[in-house]
C-alpha cells in the first residue's frame, strides 16, 4: 500500500462568518504530483496555509507523513515539511545562491561559513541537476526562473516532503515551464510529493498523476489520471467563445506601430495593431515582453525603435507622454498597481478624465453624469469612498470602466489573466470585449496562451527577443484541430 | 459561456443618505470624530474656566492657532504624498531672520516679503528635488535642509537677532498681525484664506488628486501618467509658502528677527495634520481636519494654561494625544485591510 504524505479529512475552516473551507477531503501519496485546479479562488490561500501550517479547524483532521498533526479541538500551530513556491520569492535577495540554500537551511550549523567548499557542494548538485546558475551570484541579480528553481532546491534541502506549485504559469514562459516540470518529476521519483496548482487543466493534466477541482472552497472532483480529457471537465469548467468574430491579419500597417526596437532583450521588434483588433504577444522565454514593459514605463531606454499612432511618432516615451496620446498599460496584477484604494470608486473612476477633457479641474455635472452612468454597470459601489469593501470581480470592473471611460486608442494589457480565477477570467474576457467594441486597439503581452485566444484576434509568437511567428485566429484553430 | 458566472451580479445596496454620505467622504470620519473631542475639550474648559469663553480670549486663541494651521496645511500635503517636512521649523526661523533683517537694513516691507518667500520656496524646490530626483529618504533631504535654513537664519544677520524692525514696517506689522479686518486678526484671516485656496486646490483640482495618487500608490500614479517629481516638489513648495507666512507673523509679532524662531514647529505641524486625521502612510486626510487638530493643539495649550497646568504637563497630553492619533489611524487602516481580505473572499 502506497504512502500517504498529507490526508485532509472532513475539514471545514471558518474564519470571520467565512466558510473558506467546506468539509474538505483529500490525500497525496509519496511520490505523487497532486493537481488542485481552483474554479474560483475562494479558499485557495487558506488551504495553502492549512497544508503548510497546523492552524486551527472548526472540523476534521489533518495526517502528515502518516501522523495526526491537526484535529478540530486541538491545532498545535506547528509546521509542517511543506514548502509554498509562487511568484512571490521567499528567497533572501541580498544573499547569495549558496548562501539561501546552505546557510539559510535548518541543517546548516557551522559558525564559520567555508564558502569554496558550500560553492563545490552546490555546484555539483546543480550540475546533477543540469541546471546552469551561477551559485556565486546574488539572488537579486537571478531571473524569476532560476529563483523559482533555487527556492525548489532550497526547500529539498531544507527538508520539505510536500512542495506546492502556485500557479506556475502565471509567472513562468512555456519553455521555463516545462524545463521546469522536468524538475519536477526528477524529484517525484525521490519520493517528493507536490500539490500542484494550476487555473488551466491543460497544464495540470500534462503533469499530474491525479488532479482536483475546488470551488467555494469544497473539493467537488478528484479526477484519476486515465480520467483526464476535457470531457470530464465539462460540467465543471467554463468555455470561452470567441462571440466577436475574428479580424483577418491585414496587410496595412495599423493605428498603432511599434517599429524597429532594440534593446537588451528585444532584436528589432516590430509590430502594428489596428482599431479594435486585439493582439497577444507571446514570449516563450520571458525576456522580450519586459523589456516592451520597461519601455514603455520609461525604466529603460531602448537602444533603438519608434512609437507611431496614427502614422505620427510619439515621442518622448513615457507614461505621461503615451497618456496624452491615448496609449494606456494595464500592469500584471492591476488591483495592486493601478488603482488607488485610498480614494473614493468616483476618483478612480475618473482618475484620466482630466486628460481626457484637458481640465485642472472637472465640473460637478459631469462627475455626476458619469457617476450615473456607471451606477448601472457598478451599482452603488460608485457611491463607495474608498476601495476596501470591494470584491475582485468588481476591482477588476473598475480598471476596465476607467479604461472604457477615457476611452484611448490602444491599451497594453500585461498578463490579463495572470492569478485569475476561473470566473474571474471569464468577466476579464467581457471586459476586453467591451474595449473592443469601443474601437481601442489592445495589445496583450503573456508568457502563456492561457485565455488569450478567446480575445485575441492574432498570435505573435516571440522567442529570444525575436519573433517567430504570426498567427491568426483561424490557422491557430486549424494547428489546433 | 458553459455555465452562468452567476456570481458576478450586481450587488443591489440602498442609496446611502445624507449623514452616510457626508461620513463616506473621504477622511471626513476621522474629522467628525476629533470635532467632537475638540467641543468636547471646549466645554470642559469653558466649565474649568468661565474666562475661557471670554471675547479676548477667544481672539487670542484663534490667533495662537493661525500659524499651527498654516504650517498644518503645508506638512498636511507632504504628508499627503507618504513623505515629511522636517524644515518647516526651520524655514521660519529663516524667514522671521530674512525678513527683519532686510527691514531693518531700511529695504521697503514689502520688497523684504517678497524676497523671503522666494528664499522659502527655494528650500522648498530642494526639498523636492533632492526627494523625488535625487531619490533621498523625505526624513533624511529634510534634515538637511533643516539644518541649512537654520544656518541661514543664523548667518543672516552675523549670529545676532536684529534690532526692531522700526515704525516704515507699521503696514507690515498690521497686515500680518495687529490689524483686524471684520473685528478678526487679520493672521487669522490669513490663515483662513491661504486654507481655502490651497484646500481647493487639494480636494478639486487634477493636482490634488495627483498629491493623493503618489501616497496611495506611486506606481498605479506613475503609470496614469503623474509626474511625481513635479507633484512632491509641490507640496514642498506648498509647506515652504506657508513657513515663510508663519514666518513673516513672528516678524510682525516681535517687531524683530529670532534666530530660534520656530523651532520644533515642524513637530506642532505633524501633530496638528495627524490629530486631524492626515495619515502618516499617505494617501489620507483632508485639511478640515488638520484645521481642528490645530485647534484642538491650540485649545489644550491654553486651556490647560488657564487651568495652571506647568508647559511640561501641556507637552506630555499633547504628546499622548499624537500617539493616540496615529495608533488610531494604524487601527483604521487595518480594520480596512481586514474588510479588503474580506470583500475579496466573497464568492
Amino acid at each position: 500500500m502506497r504512502e500517504e504524505i498529507l490526508r485532509i479529512e472532513n475539514v471545514t475552516r471558518e474564519m470571520d462568518g467565512i466558510t473558506y473551507l467546506d468539509n474538505i477531503n483529500f490525500h497525496i501519496f509519496k511520490g505523487e504530483i497532486m493537481g488542485l485546479m481552483p474554479l474560483n479562488n475562494h479558499g485557495k490561500r487558506q488551504l495553502i496555509e492549512l497544508i503548510s501550517q497546523n492552524v486551527s479547524i472548526d472540523f476534521g483532521r489533518i495526517f502528515f507523513n502518516e501522523n495526526l498533526v491537526n484535529y478540530y479541538e486541538h491545532s498545535s500551530l506547528t509546521n509542517n515539511s511543506v514548502y509554498a513556491i509562487d511568484k512571490e520569492t521567499k528567497l533572501i535577495e541580498d544573499l547569495k545562491v549558496i548562501d539561501n540554500i546552505n546557510v539559510l537551511n535548518h541543517n546548516f550549523h557551522d559558525f564559520v561559513i567555508k564558502e569554496k567548499a558550500l560553492k563545490v557542494k552546490t555546484d555539483e548538485l546543480l550540475k546533477q541537476l543540469e541546471i546552469k546558475i551561477n551559485t556565486s551570484e546574488y539572488v537579486s541579480k537571478l531571473s524569476l526562473f532560476e529563483k523559482t528553481v533555487i527556492e525548489l532546491i532550497k526547500a529539498i534541502i531544507n527538508g520539505a516532503k510536500l512542495i506546492i506549485l502556485n500557479e506556475l504559469a502565471s509567472f513562468l514562459s512555456m519553455e521555463e515551464l516545462a524545463d521546469f516540470q522536468k524538475l519536477i518529476l526528477f524529484y517525484k521519483k525521490r519520493s517528493i510529493s507536490f500539490l500542484y496548482i494550476a487555473n488551466h487543466h491543460e497544464e495540470a493534466f500534462k503533469i499530474c498523476d491525479r488532479a482536483c477541482l475546488l470551488e467555494n472552497g469544497r473539493i467537488v472532483k478528484v479526477i484519476d489520471k486515465k480520467d483526464f480529457s476535457d470531457e470530464i471537465l465539462l460540467p465543471y469548467i467554463i468555455t470561452f467563445n470567441n462571440s466577436i468574430g475574428l479580424n483577418e491579419a491585414g496587410r496595412s500597417t495599423g493605428i498603432f506601430e511599434f517599429r524597429g526596437f532594440v534593446s537588451e532583450n528585444l532584436k528589432n521588434i516590430s509590430f502594428s495593431v489596428k482599431r479594435s483588433e486585439c493582439i497577444t504577444i507571446l514570449d516563450i522565454n520571458n525576456k522580450g515582453i519586459q523589456d516592451i514593459v520597461e519601455i514603455l514605463m520609461e525604466f529603460s531606454q531602448p537602444i533603438q525603435g519608434e512609437i507611431f499612432l496614427d502614422h505620427r511618432k510619439i515621442e518622448p516615451i513615457n507614461p505621461g507622454n503615451l497618456l496624452r496620446n491615448k496609449v494606456v498599460f494595464i500592469p500584471e496584477n492591476p488591483i495592486n498597481n493601478s488603482l488607488f484604494h485610498g480614494m473614493s470608486y468616483l476618483e478612480n473612476l475618473t482618475f484620466l478624465m482630466d486628460r481626457k477633457l484637458n481640465k485642472s479641474v472637472i465640473n460637478k455635472k459631469i462627475m455626476k453624469s458619469i457617476k450615473e452612468q456607471y451606477r448601472s454597470l457598478a451599482g452603488n459601489h460608485v457611491d463607495a469612498s474608498d476601495l476596501a469593501g470591494l470584491n475582485t470581480k468588481s476591482l477588476y470592473d473598475l480598471i476596465y470602466f476607467k479604461i472604457h471611460i477615457f476611452s484611448p486608442k490602444v491599451v497594453f494589457i500585461m498578463q490579463p489573466f495572470a492569478d485569475a480565477d476561473m470566473y474571474l477570467r471569464g468577466r476579464i474576457i467581457e471586459l476586453i470585449h467591451k474595449l473592443k467594441e469601443k474601437g481601442i486597439a489592445i495589445v496583450i503581452l503573456a508568457v502563456n496562451i492561457s485565455d488569450t485566444l478567446a480575445v485575441s484576434d492574432r498570435l505573435l509568437v516571440m522567442e529570444d527577443g525575436r519573433f517567430l511567428g504570426n498567427y491568426d485566429k483561424k490557422t491557430l484553430e486549424i494547428q489546433k484541430r | 459561456m458553459r455555465r452562468d458566472g452567476g456570481d458576478y451580479h450586481m450587488e443591489n445596496i440602498n442609496e446611502p443618505n445624507k449623514f452616510m454620505k457626508l461620513f463616506s467622504k473621504r477622511g471626513m470620519g476621522q474629522v467628525v470624530t476629533v470635532t467632537i473631542g475638540l467641543l468636547v475639550l471646549i466645554v470642559v474648559f469653558g466649565i474649568l474656566n468661565p474666562n475661557f469663553f471670554s471675547n479676548r480670549n477667544i481672539s487670542n486663541l484663534l490667533r495662537q492657532i493661525a500659524p499651527i494651521i498654516l504650517i498644518g496645511i503645508g506638512q498636511s500635503y507632504v504628508l499627503i504624498t507618504g513623505n515629511i517636512d522636517l524644515s518647516i521649523g526651520s524655514v521660519v526661523g529663516m524667514s522671521c531672520m530674512i525678513s527683519a533683517t532686510l527691514m531693518t537694513k531700511g529695504m521697503n516691507p514689502w520688497l523684504a516679503v517678497g524676497i523671503t518667500y522666494i528664499t522659502a520656496l527655494i528650500i522648498g524646490v530642494l526639498n523636492g528635488q533632492l526627494i523625488s530626483k535625487a531619490k533621498l529618504p523625505a526624513f533624511i533631504a529634510t534634515l538637511g535642509t533643516m539644518t541649512i535654513a537654520r544656518g541661514i537664519a543664523q548667518i543672516v544677520n552675523n549670529n545676532y537677532n536684529t534690532d526692531s524692525i522700526g515704525e516704515a514696517a507699521e503696514g507690515f506689522r498690521n497686515f500680518f498681525y495687529y490689524g483686524k479686518t471684520f473685528g478678526l486678526y487679520n493672521t487669522i484671516w490669513i490663515a483662513l484664506g491661504i486654507w481655502v485656496v490651497f484646500n481647493f486646490i487639494l480636494s478639486k483640482t487634477r493636482t490634488g488628486r495627483h498629491i493623493y495618487a503618489v501616497g496611495s500608490n506611486i506606481h498605479a500614479a506613475h503609470l496614469s501618467g503623474v509626474n511625481i517629481a513635479s507633484t512632491v516638489t509641490k507640496t514642498y513648495l506648498v509647506s515652504a509658502v506657508c513657513s515663510a507666512t508663519v514666518g513673516l507673523v513672528i516678524t510682525a509679532t516681535s517687531g524683530m528677527g529670532t534666530m530660534d524662531a520656530g523651532t520644533t514647529y515642524e513637530l506642532y505641524a505633524v501633530a496638528a495634520s495627524v490629530i486631524g486625521g492626515v495619515s502618516t502612510l499617505g494617501g489620507q486626510g483632508i485639511l478640515l481636519g488638520t484645521i481642528v487638530g490645530a485647534s484642538i493643539w491650540g485649545v489644550l495649550q491654553n486651556g490647560l494654561q488657564f487651568a495652571g497646568a506647568p508647559v511640561a504637563i501641556r507637552n506630555i497630553v499633547i504628546g499622548i494625544i499624537v500617539i493616540i492619533s496615529v495608533l488610531l489611524d494604524i487601527i483604521v487602516r487595518a480594520n480596512k485591510n481586514k474588510a479588503k481580505i474580506k470583500a475579496r473572499a466573497k464568492v
